[in-house]
This record gives C-alpha cells, structure tokens and sequence, in this order.
C-alpha cells in the first residue's frame, strides 16, 4: 500500500504524543520541560538528517523494482501465483473477472510496489463489488482480498530495508527470513478466518449471479 | 541466507543490464525519479512524527508508559519498549517509521530487540489506513465481519513476529 498518503486519525497521533509528552514531563518534573523545548527545535535537523540517509536506498530500490517491472518479473511472479488465488477466489475465476487484478495487487505488495498496489487493489475491489449480491453488502470473496490487503504476503519490505541501511546496519537483511515466515503465516490465518467466520453466517445463501462489470 | 540476497539482487541487476542495457536504464531512472518523488512528499509527514517522537522521548513517555502498561505486556510477553510502535504501527506509516528509526537509534539496528522491531514493522501493514480506503464507498454495516476478522489477524500476525523473532534472534 502507498506510504505517503495517511488518515485522518494520523494527526491525531501527532496531537497525542505531543500533549502526552508535554503532561509526562509536568508530572515528572525536573528538566523534563526543558528538555522537551530542546527536543522540539533539534528534532527537525534530525528529521532532515533521517531523510537524507533514506533518500539514497529509496530511490535505489524504487529503480531497481522499475527495471524488474520492465523485464517482466511481476508477471512471472504473477503466474506462479495464480493456481492458489484461483482457489481462494473461485467465484472471481468463475466470472472471469478480477482474478488478474487481485494477483497483480497482491504481487505489487509482496515485492515491495507499494506505489503500484494501491491502484491496483481498488481496480481488483472495483471488479469484485460487480459481483456482488446485495448491493450494499461485501461479498466473502471482497473481505478475504481486504484481509489478504492488511495482512499482505510481503518478499521484500523496500521501506524497512531503507531505513536498516539508513540507520547502518550490519546486516540490513538479516530480519527477511523472518518476515517471510510471518506474513506469510498472517495470510494463511487471514484466509482460514475468512472461510470459518463465511461457514458461519452462511444463512444468506448465494446463487451466482454472472453480471457482467457494472461500474 | 539473507547475507546474500543483497548481492545477488545486484548481480541479477546487472545481468538484466548487460542484456537489455537501454530499456533497463531508462526503467531504472524513471523508477529512481519516481522514489525521490515519493521521498519528497513523505518527508513534511516525517517531519511532523520525528518532531513529536524526539519531543516524546525527551520527556521519558516511553519508560512511564512501560512502567504503566508493565503488567499487561508481562502478561502477553510484549517488549515493553516496543509499546510505541506496536500503537502507531497500524494508524500511520510515517509515524511508525519515525518511531522505528527512534528505536534504531537507541538499541541499534542489530540487537534482538531491533531486529523484533523490524519484523513487526516488516511484516505487518497501516491497517487502519488499507482498511479506510478499500472499503470506501460501502456502508460500515455492509462490511460484515471484516473489521473483526482484521483486528484479530492483525493481533495474530504481532504475536507470531513476537513469537518468531524471539525464537530467531534470542
């Protein structure tokens, strides 16, 4: 998903930490009052200082990912991909529609396209939601690809590798094998979830209807 | 392993350049263009969570936060100064890559408890923020058991990094 764009709630985040420094430092006294004033005004050299050292690895990455976009990496890893989506998604495959946008999104995730997968996860939401039964209600197909959105499998994190570079780590991948494990393990919970909480209400029974792309 | 992924990336780089010099280089510049774009409008973001993140430290809120929360975080084996991140990580990205780079700065990158923060933030997303856009244009009660599902697979994948990295890195 996109890194630049944020939430609402996100300036909220901002006013919380500043007024829960500001009433940590009044209850503990001392120069803590002080310190904050200091901080304030030094924290913006360091945020320059922290964005230069990931300038550099960012723009490298981003780079490197066009060129195996170009050379058409994403398409192979798009069609090792698809016999395992067609599963979790069998009425998409059935309809014919949405399945290569939901495999492409998910792609872009996992190498770390984070700019690319955002457009591409709304289009495969578009193409699912002219799927739907009732108008106004998420069919299971579009809240298993949400969860799988939220909990994406993820091959290269490019972000946190910028910043470990940054931040002069030793061994700036040493955490992969790791993350592979556990997103990977989030997204086989997300879909095991998915299917046992879809058995349960399953009192809206479906039958397929095969409208084509209303949009 | 991951000692040679770096390289190897490289070296496939510079294979893929070898074969198809001219369009590689300018895919490659297009993407770079593209990256110091996208660093350039997170950085005003960054610069707003790095304020309040030192402001935050300089005041100690950390160690009063652990102090406080200290029992809950036993009772689930939380690191209790990975609190912070663990709060900001599903609201906002820029925030919690302040707070990352907070933490590298004090444990460093390659302590146990720096690579459990990179795991965390590896692999787990702005829930909130994903959750916002993708489901923009339905009526919350046409979500059915999204958010649930959300939250738990979200409190799921913390504890399987927690749980993986300790096993991991020690």
């Amino acid at each position: 998903m996109s890194r630049e764009e944020e939430i609402p709630i996100a300036g909220a985040v901002f006013g919380i930490f500043c007024v829960g420094a500001l009433i940590c430092a009044l209850c503990t006294g001392g120069g803590a009052v002080a310190a904050i004033g200091q901080a304030f005004l030094s924290s913006a050299g360091d945020a320059v200082t922290l964005m230069l050292s990931l300038v550099g690895p960012m723009c490298l990455w981003s780079g490197f990912l066009e060129v195996l976009r170009e050379m058409g990496v994403l398409l192979v890893s798009e069609r090792l991909s698809a016999p395992l989506l067609r599963r979790l998604f069998p009425r998409a495959a059935r309809r014919g529609e949405g399945l290569s946008e939901i495999t492409s999104a998910l792609c872009a995730n996992a190498l770390g396209l984070g700019n690319a997968a955002t457009p591409l996860a709304l289009c495969a939401m578009e193409k699912l939601r002219a799927g739907r039964d009732t108008p106004h209600r998420m069919s299971s197909e579009e809240i298993l690809f949400v969860l799988l959105c939220t909990a994406p499998p993820t091959l290269l994190p490019t972000t946190l590798l910028s910043l470990r570079i940054a931040a002069g780590s030793a061994d700036p991948t040493a955490p992969l094998p790791a993350i592979w494990a556990v997103s990977f393990g989030g997204c086989i919970f997300a879909a095991v979830l998915a299917a046992i909480l879809n058995i349960r209400r399953r009192p809206h029974k479906k039958t397929s209807r095969c409208g084509k792309g209303v949009t | 392993m991951s000692t040679w992924l770096l390289p190897v990336l490289a070296a496939v780089l510079g294979v893929l350049f070898l074969l198809r010099g001219e369009r590689c280089q300018r895919a490659f510049l297009r993407g770079a263009r593209a990256g110091l774009k996208s660093a350039l409008t997170l950085f005003p973001t960054l610069l707003l969570f790095v304020c309040a993140v030192s402001m935050f430290r300089a005041a100690n809120v950390p160690d009063v936060l652990s102090r406080l929360l200290c029992g809950v975080c036993d009772a689930l084996h939380i690191p209790d100064t990975l609190l912070p991140l663990l709060l900001v990580r599903p609201v906002s990205s820029s925030a919690s890559t302040a707070v990352l780079s907070d933490l590298f700065a004090a444990f460093g990158t390659d302590s146990a408890l720096g690579l459990c923060a990179s795991v965390v933030c590896g692999s787990s997303e702005t829930v909130l923020y994903v959750l916002s856009v993708l489901t923009a244009g339905t009526p919350p009660s046409g979500t059915r058991y999204l958010l649930p599902a959300a939250l738990l697979t979200s409190l799921f994948v913390v504890f399987l990094s927690l749980c993986i990295s300790r096993l991991y890195f020690g």
